[in-house]
């Protein structure tokens, strides 16, 4: 599984990584980025995978399902 | 800055096997003192006792022997063309020693003193693990942790690796790969946005290279440690066969610690997604000789590696990296 960066705020990692760049102090910038940004679990390859499966499957239903009806 | 103030800021302690730096911040400066990790004993006598006192050396009187510690054991042992001896091994108290503590305790209350006020903050440098065993590490943690509640301070410790981030990689928002090649071991860290995602150490370090080097030259571990820091440049076999050994060792090192990098990040499963390449920062003595630079970018670019590399570069002040980044730890 692959870890997660993520902000305990609500901004998203870019805006965070944004912020970070801003300021000029490096204690400042590390203090930013230690209260902010932490760690969790990712979502898992194979799970990840088998969600992109059944969208596409659930895509290629519908397809059909418009093309059958039209024709 | 009056003097309350002074005795009330945090400090960055880098414990390290060969040496014992303590970094301070004053005035947006950074100042740094260090002491050698080693001691000397001799035979106690009120002569000795006297002519030590009389020339302010370092020294403590423990039972029937005096023991001589922090730098001047250094110039003694060179007087008595003896080696040091050493209260830590492979980054950790080393267990063979039964003056380690005591001496720690003394060197480090004479670089930090006590905390003037209580519950000072202070951040201390401890070893990752090697991947094979804990060795000790959690023991070496609590007792120099002890050592520095009893001085007064709140002390917490921060992996070496991580410290070098801290101290090196501001401009990368503290996203990149520190690694501090020190005496006893080599510690690295993977850090993103200043979070250690992978952390470990290798064995191989300043005190293999001067170890092996002593036994097939002859020599002393301790002359081969003062040839290696004073003159010794790393560019390939010489006519020097003190030169030659330390090359030879030193590129074992440097393989050993690439390959280990290069295994450890490809066989980790909690990696997270890196867009951007990193930068990989080295600091401590073991990195300082002249050479040694190409030869680790060399080695690690030689074959595929499993995230992008930025820039390979040597701290601009490789002896103090470790301690500075503790105490950007403790200013945090």
């Amino acid at each position: 599984m692959r870890l997660k960066i993520q902000s305990v705020n609500k901004e998203s990692i870019r805006q965070v990584v944004k912020l970070a760049g801003r300021m000029a102090d490096q204690v400042d910038r590390l203090r930013y980025l230690r209260g902010t940004v932490t760690v969790g679990p990712g979502t898992p390859r194979l799970h990840a995978m088998a969600v992109w499966i059944v969208a596409a499957a659930v895509c290629a239903v519908v397809v059909a399902l418009v093309l059958w009806s039209k024709s | 800055m009056n003097n309350n103030e002074v005795d009330n800021l945090p400090l960055g302690l880098d414990v390290g096997t060969s040496r014992i730096v303590v970094a301070r911040n004053r005035d947006k400066t950074y100042q740094y003192e260090t002491q050698l990790n080693a001691f000397i004993t001799l035979p106690y006598s009120k002569l000795a006792q006297s002519l030590l006192e009389k020339e302010s050396v370092f020294h403590e009187v423990a039972g029937d022997e005096i023991v001589v510690a922090g730098n001047d054991a250094q110039k003694f042992a060179e007087i008595f063309h003896v080696e040091t001896r050493r209260p830590m091994l492979h980054g950790v108290l080393n267990p063979q020693e039964p003056h380690s503590l005591t001496v720690i305790r003394r060197i480090i209350t004479k670089l930090v003193g006590e905390a003037g006020t209580e519950g000072r903050k202070i951040f201390f440098s401890v070893p990752a693990p090697t991947g094979k065993a804990e060795e000790g590490i959690a023991y070496h943690q609590a007792s120099i942790r002890q050592i520095l509640v009893e001085l007064g301070y709140q002390a917490q410790p921060i992996e070496e690796g991580l410290a070098v981030v801290f101290a090196e990689m501001s401009a990368s928002n503290y996203t990149g790969i520190g690694i501090s090649c020190g005496s006893g071991l080599c510690n690295v860290c993977l850090s993103v946005l200043s979070v250690p995602v992978i952390s470990f150490s290798v064995p191989k370090a300043g005190d293999f290279i001067d170890a092996q080097a002593a036994a097939v030259t002859g020599e002393l571990s301790t002359r081969m440690r003062v040839h290696k820091e004073n003159t010794f440049r790393l560019n390939g076999l010489s006519g020097d066969r003190v030169a030659n050994a330390l090359t030879v060792y030193y590129d074992d090192v440097i393989r050993t610690l690439t390959s280990t990098l290069r295994s450890t990040i490809s066989s980790t499963q909690r990696l997270p997604k890196l867009d951007q390449s990193v930068p990989v920062v080295l600091s401590g003595g073991t990195a300082m000789p002249k050479g040694f630079l190409v030869r680790f970018e060399a080695a690690l670019r030689a074959e595929d590696f499993p995230i992008r590399i930025a820039e390979v570069r040597i701290s601009d002040d490789p002896l103090h990296s470790t301690a500075r980044g503790a105490l950007m730890a403790a200013l945090c």
